[in-house]
């Protein structure tokens, strides 16, 4: 086994999970290896931290009070804070009904209020293309009498 | 002993506290071990570790009975610890702003944290810090499903059946993942080892 094969299954060899011929041949590598060996050497003692890590471990005793403590503070703040926020969308709700029929009226009046712009065009038109000085259609019916 | 079962219809009937922390001691070292393998710290672990029994209280009601308790719970521990790490490099980008612009004063406490650390433990202590910040920071790096992967295995031993289950997947995705995770820890670990020494 070479260097570069080496380096590339440590985590193998440490977890132990290679074929007795690669792990065979990986001890005899380290044997015959110092940079290796010390290469190893350290990768295992960071890879093993996890295995501390995990045996240090102790649980902690006032958790759980902790966790309920803190429910318990939660619902009551809760239950506090629920009559406000009904109360608030009550409140919004009606002023936004209000705010509605206000502006219902106020556009109803103005809408109702104003002459059609339509029919204003319309008797311009008519008064510029048949002057009431100039031609009268009652007029020639008046002579064709 | 009293079944999860039991307790849980204890809880969601009688708002029982008793049943409550009887739950929470029953699973903390589950959930607090899941978390510790997402983050650097056993305050952080603690801190997520209350969160995920919070979330459970509030959904126990929700909680079909057809799969394990332990799965559900592994499940939100995994989605908190990742929620958290998340949000901690964001507030590391923002506090990185903040400092490249002369506001703050992070880099300060942090340099008198490290002369306070080194000045109140043992040598091999601190070598002991190292290399687990080490192997940290390189579990950190692998792809959110490697990482989960590898946590659920390393930290709690879980079968590959067992990690399917709460990952969702199949257990050939399992291997691949885990396969794929060992390959580039080793890469980094090795990289950060080249770096340091």
């Amino acid at each position: 086994m070479n260097c570069k094969k080496a380096n590339t299954i440590f985590i193998d060899a440490i977890e132990k999970t290679l074929s007795n011929d690669e792990q065979k041949a990986f001890e005899q590598h380290m044997a015959s290896c110092q940079t290796c060996s010390k290469s190893f050497q350290k990768f295992k003692e960071v890879y093993q931290s996890i295995n501390a890590e995990v045996e240090e471990y102790a649980p902690n005793p006032f958790l759980a009070q902790k966790i309920w403590d803190r429910l318990s503070s939660k619902q009551n703040a809760e239950s506090t804070i629920i009559p406000f926020t009904r109360r608030a969308v009550v409140s919004l709700a009606a002023a936004g009904i209000a705010l509605g029929i206000v502006i219902g009226t106020l556009f109803n009046t103005s809408s109702s209020s104003t002459v059609s712009p339509n029919d204003e065009q319309w008797t311009q038109l008519a008064e510029d293309y048949f002057p009431s000085d100039m031609f009268s259609p009652y007029e020639e019916l008046k002579h064709n009498d | 002993m009293i079944t999860d079962s039991e307790l849980i219809q204890s809880i969601i009937n009688d708002n029982s506290q008793k049943a409550f922390e009887e739950l929470v001691n029953r699973y903390q070292p589950l959930v607090t071990k899941t978390c510790l393998g997402f983050v650097s710290t056993l305050a952080d672990a603690e801190d997520i570790a209350q969160e995920v029994f919070i979330e459970v209280y509030q959904s126990l009601g929700n909680f079909r009975q057809q799969s394990k308790l332990s799965t559900w719970l592994y499940r939100v521990a995994v989605n908190k610890s990742l929620n958290f790490v998340r949000r901690e490099k964001r507030h590391r980008a923002a506090r990185s702003i903040e400092s490249f612009f002369g506001l703050g004063d992070n880099g300060k406490s942090n340099s008198m944290d490290v002369v306070s650390q080194r000045g109140s433990n043992a040598d091999n202590r601190i070598e002991q810090q190292e290399n687990k910040q080490m192997l940290k920071t390189a579990i950190a790096s692998l792809p959110e499903n490697q990482r989960i992967a590898f946590v659920l295995s390393k930290y709690h031993e879980l079968s590959y059946k067992e990690i399917a289950e709460v990952m969702d997947v199949t257990i050939s995705s399992v291997e691949s993942l885990l396969f794929r995770a060992k390959q580039n820890l080793q890469k980094k670990l090795l990289h950060e080892q080249k770096k340091y020494h």
